[in-house]
């Protein structure tokens, strides 16, 4: 494939936003699931986050 | 048709689910890569271009599908008054978001070497445009309330009225003449589609929507357990102040 710089554009601007989602969902997600945990006593955690 | 959905219900089907979407949308997505830049000829007309096209029509197509989600669960929301249709709206509207910008842009970067120009008024484009203040408009509403629930209502309104929109956009190349080409993939007569470029923009629309559903999964749940971390903290705030 010869190179051509809009589509190594068009794939960075698809990619980076996509990955920036999923890196900041997946640490908000931990963050709010360890926050939980830490409120809940330990009998009701595991059942309360599911 | 309207079901209840209780918020547990839902994180009992994310934990069993989420796991499985991601690394399916991963694998697909990583197939479709391959497909599109190893396998996939040029076209005669657009050349190395119409690689863009893999990453801009499976986000159009789902920067429409996922309002059109919403607007269903919106009034779901309504008709059941189960908080949870409007936390997965709200979830699922940044991830929208994120599709309809990224189509702009792709398409933008398609429309210069193609057309000539980063960007035309024409009836295709402007309503993809509307359709991105519809999901901007949304996330500002049901954040300017300070009770969740009058901005859950009046955002379902919003997106409810924005329906009107997605046939606008359908449609729109049809019923005007645009500088957007018609559409090749959903035509009453079959798709008019070599099945070497159909088959990597099916695979790639398949991996990017499992990668939408798992991004709405994980921030839905996020705000859900938010909320219940918000409901215990007030609990405990009640009982030390009021000692009940």
């Amino acid at each position: 494939m010869a190179h051509n710089h809009y589509v190594t554009l068009a794939y960075a601007a698809t990619f980076v936003p996509l990955g920036i989602a999923l890196i900041a969902f997946t640490q908000q997600h931990f963050k709010s699931s360890r926050k939980l945990r830490d409120l809940l006593p330990p009998a009701d955690s595991h059942e309360a986050q599911n | 048709m309207f079901f209840a959905l209780k918020p547990s219900s839902f994180m009992n089907f994310k934990a069993k689910a989420l796991p499985y979407t991601t690394l399916l949308s991963f694998i697909l997505i990583g197939l479709g890569l391959y497909w599109v830049f190893f396998l996939t000829p040029p076209d005669y007309q657009q050349g190395e271009c119409v690689r863009i096209l893999f990453v801009h029509v499976p986000a159009a197509w789902l920067c429409l599908g996922i309002y059109g989600a919403m607007g269903v669960m919106s009034l779901m929301g309504l008709v059941t008054r189960q908080p949870t249709y409007h936390i997965i709206c709200r979830s699922s509207a940044f991830v929208g978001l994120t599709f309809n910008i990224i189509c702009l842009v792709t398409g933008s970067l398609w429309g210069k070497p193609m057309w000539g120009t980063w960007w035309v008024w024409d009836a295709r484009l402007t309503s993809v445009a509307v359709l991105a203040l519809l999901y901007v408009g949304y996330i500002l509403l049901t954040n300017l309330f300070d009770d969740p629930e009058e901005g859950a209502r009046k955002g379902a309104f919003l997106l409810i009225v924005g329906l009107l929109n997605l046939p606008v956009i359908k449609w729109s190349v049809t019923w005007w003449n645009t500088l957007h080409q018609p559409a090749s993939v959903f035509r009453a007569d079959g798709p008019h589609l070599a099945p070497e470029f159909l088959y990597p923009l099916g695979i790639m629309a398949l991996g990017f929507g499992l990668l939408a559903f798992s991004l709405i999964l994980l921030r839905t749940s996020t705000t859900i357990q938010e909320m219940r971390s918000r409901s215990i903290l007030m609990q405990e705030l009640r009982r030390k102040t009021y000692g009940a």
